[in-house]
């Protein structure tokens, strides 16, 4: 038996210094790195002056949101977290660990941001209690996917419609990401279905249709198509007024339902043909065999790559500047824009990175998580036969 | 009368009733495309507009910061500088131009960063592996957009004054203006020779494609191109080197990259290079492990198992993905419009808001993208199946 300090070195033998090639090279990354983190702490403790972020994190959070209407983006805010802690909940038990690591948050966005505002901290812990709740209670009661779907659709309408009186198109700041992420999420799985199975139709004229809808999308720039929309959205319906909101939205959707479509149909194609055949042995109708046989087995297998088409979503949002929408990005500029705070360049981005970091990892780590879980499913699925 | 068998009978029925569904999703698609354009063409009509391509042959006006478009000079298609003075189409040509230069550099760049990034994960040193699996969470997980403002305003926007501007090697200059460097300029319009050139690859390329030709006359044919290619430059060979001079406000002459081209640059590479670092590595762990092993166990060394063994089978697995990473690729240069450099998106949609031609641009704009992906899927698939072909 080794001990724990030999066995260190013998890793670091190992692992860093092999060969007199792996010597030098550790040295220079161990400089390198020095420097570059030396200087970034450095410059965060010591030059940094952060007080824009706390100064404007009302205008970072929701954009020009008036205050008497702040009551309504916590309300937002509560039922968006019962949607994520609903969805975790299908694929992930909570732990104690997780209760922690919550806790811990909740510490930490209170003292950094919060500060003594009583208000503001009991409507902090709702929103993560109702996060831990809603995701304690999918887990442990198991209700079926459809209703978790159901739960989260009325979720969806509850905030829009709690959230449209203020005004569709003064959303902002990272709110607007938000709701912009989860709403287009929704549509873009729903099309992004119909669109898979449309492309494996036997109806050849929907066949073909489908192939050339998700071709041509996937072939124009994202930003060409939310533009295109919001300009030529009044030219088809010139009687509607539709919020700029909602156009974006529907350019989102329209070029990602191509996209999301993809990423089901490699589900679709992984499944083994047995299904298809056991389904038509039982006289299923074709309604039934892709409704209740194919598409669950399908979404969980393209479950991984749907996680990764919602966070490339949530890193799109900053595209609606074109169509004047003041998403998270778009804040940090307005602020940047005001006098008093434009030598703040580094503090506003450096924040502005850090929080699309935290949120992109968490998406990023939920998507490898469910990876490994369905391939876990697999292998015991295998281990039967 | 024998009647048919009931199972037949059945498929009978059943491809009867698919040809009816099929006829009616025909119809009602046809009856909402024809819906769509009839609205359109009433509300155009109701706004005055017609559709036209007409204002392609017009003057354009607007001006353009950067980038090269074409003109007849002696009968000859040449390459020269964008003026205001040049027609709708013309300034559309410069906007291609930029994208095309932007996403061609910026594929190279790519690439090398990301494969070296993506190899990295594999190296033995456990510091360099989690370096390249930080550079990869760090660029993937952040929108590219923020990253393209963060270059260009808290990088290279924060830069000194061209009174002040660095100097590397007393010939780089780099300053708040951008990047300047010596170029190469040719003593002869170079327009002929790169018209030689284009058509010259162009040709080769078409004849690579058709699989009648046999590997002897393709190779004939690639020293017939390399020829035409030396041929064409070599009016212009007595190459004279194009100092940048610094003027009253600006550098003049040698080869420059402004800061919007340069911003755009960083941000497309470093993040595509994130996301073929993945791909790279994605392929090389799908390989059995046995292939790792057996090559040990063959005494070769790490370097050379990855080089000889592994890689040559990873590149046919990241070859289709890597296409599909330069298409993304291409279509992101389109964000350059939010730090105002002149790519096609941009200047189309200037024209547009000049002309009102919204509609037409947006058409063309839909062909070029498809044109552009269709050629870079063209390239990489000939590459991928001369791969195929090898192994």
């Amino acid at each position: 038996m080794r001990s724990p300090a030999l066995s260190i070195i013998f890793w670091a033998r190992r692992n860093l210094f092999a060969t007199p090639k792996d010597i030098a090279l550790t040295a220079l990354l161990v400089l390198l790195s020095f420097w570059a983190i030396s200087h970034v702490i450095y410059w965060a403790v010591f030059v940094a002056r952060w007080d824009v972020v706390s100064d404007s994190l009302r205008v970072f959070l929701v954009g020009t949101l008036p205050s008497t209407e702040f009551w309504r983006a916590w309300v937002a805010l509560l039922l968006v977290a019962s949607i994520v802690g609903s969805v975790s909940g299908l694929g992930f038990a909570i732990r104690p660990r997780h209760m922690v690591f919550g806790f811990l948050l909740l510490v930490f966005l209170t003292v950094t941001f919060v500060g003594n505002n009583l208000v503001a901290l009991a409507a902090l812990s709702g929103v993560m209690a109702s996060f831990a709740v809603s995701w304690v209670l999918v887990s442990r009661l198991a209700p079926s996917t459809a209703y978790v779907g159901l739960f989260v659709t009325g979720s969806l309408a509850l905030i829009v419609t709690i959230l449209a009186p203020a005004g569709m198109d003064r959303w902002g700041g990272l709110l607007l990401s938000l709701i912009f992420t989860l709403v287009s999420s929704f549509f873009i799985l729903v099309f992004g279905v119909i669109l898979a199975f449309g492309r494996r139709s036997s109806n050849l004229a929907l066949r073909l249709f489908c192939i050339m809808y998700i071709e041509s999308m996937r072939s124009l720039p994202l930003i060409l198509i939310v533009y295109w929309i919001w300009i030529a959205g009044p030219l088809f319906l010139p009687t509607w007024n539709v919020a700029t909101v909602t156009r974006g939205i529907a350019g989102f959707v329209v070029y990602f339902s191509a996209v999301a479509a993809e990423s089901v149909r490699g589900g679709l194609q992984g499944l083994p043909k047995g299904q298809l055949e056991a389904a038509r042995s039982l006289g299923l109708g074709e309604f039934d065999i892709n409704y209740h046989v194919l598409l669950p087995q399908a979404l969980r297998a393209s479950l991984p790559a749907l996680m990764g088409n919602i966070l490339d979503v949530f890193n799109f949002v900053p595209v609606v500047f074109v169509v004047g929408l003041a998403d998270f990005l778009r804040t940090g500029e307005m602020v940047l824009a005001s006098p008093s705070y434009s030598n703040r360049t580094y503090e506003v981005y450096a924040f502005m990175l850090a929080t699309y970091f935290v949120i992109g990892s968490v998406l990023t780590i939920v998507a490898r998580g469910l990876e490994h879980h369905l391939a876990k499913g697999s292998r015991r699925l295998s281990e039967l036969d | 009368m024998i009647s048919r068998p009931p199972h037949l009978a059945d498929s009978a029925k059943r491809s009867w009733r698919r040809h009816v569904i099929q006829l009616l999703v025909l119809g009602a698609l046809a009856a909402v495309i024809t819906l769509l354009i009839r609205a359109l063409k009433y509300n155009l009509a109701d706004q005055g507009i017609h559709f036209s391509f007409d204002y392609l042959f017009e003057v354009a006006g607007i001006p353009i910061s950067e980038g090269r478009t074409l003109r007849m000079l002696h009968g000859w298609p040449v390459l020269s500088d964008y003026l205001p003075a040049d027609l709708n189409s013309q300034a559309l040509l410069t906007g291609l131009f930029n994208t095309i230069s932007v996403s061609l550099l910026a594929i190279i760049a790519a690439t090398v960063l990301g494969v070296s990034a993506g190899l990295g994960r594999f190296s033995s040193n456990w510091l360099l592996r989690k370096m390249c699996f930080g550079f990869v969470e760090a660029f993937r997980n952040t929108p590219l957009l923020v990253q393209l403002m963060f270059w260009y305003f808290g990088v290279l926007l924060q830069l000194p004054p061209i009174n002040a501007a660095a100097h590397i090697l007393g010939a780089i200059t780099i300053s708040v203006q951008g990047i300047s460097a010596p170029g190469l300029e040719p003593l002869l319009p170079a327009g002929i020779g790169v018209t030689i050139c284009l058509v010259a690859v162009l040709l080769w390329l078409l004849t690579n494609a058709s699989r009648h030709v046999t590997s002897r006359s393709r190779r004939i044919l690639l020293w017939l191109t390399v020829a035409f290619v030396v041929l064409a430059l070599a009016p212009a060979v007595p190459l004279k080197i194009d100092y940048p001079v610094l003027g009253r406000f600006q550098e003049l002459g040698g080869a420059k990259i402004s800061p919007e081209m340069a911003g755009l640059l960083l941000a497309i590479s470093i993040n595509s290079a994130a996301y073929i670092a993945e791909i790279v590595r994605g392929a090389i762990d799908s390989l059995p492990i046995g292939q790792w092993e057996a090559s040990a166990s063959l005494g070769l060394t790490r370097s050379d198992t990855l080089r000889q063994v592994i890689l040559p089978q990873a590149v046919k697995i990241v070859l289709p993905s890597l296409g599909n990473q330069y298409i993304s690729l291409t279509k992101n240069t389109s964000l350059g419009i939010a730090v105002g450099f002149p790519e096609l998106f941009n200047v189309t949609g200037t024209i547009a808001n000049q002309t009102g031609r919204s509609l037409e641009g947006f058409l063309i704009l839909m062909v070029t993208y498809l044109l552009l992906g269709t050629m870079i899927s063209f390239a990489v698939n000939s590459a991928n199946s001369k791969a195929l072909r090898s192994g």
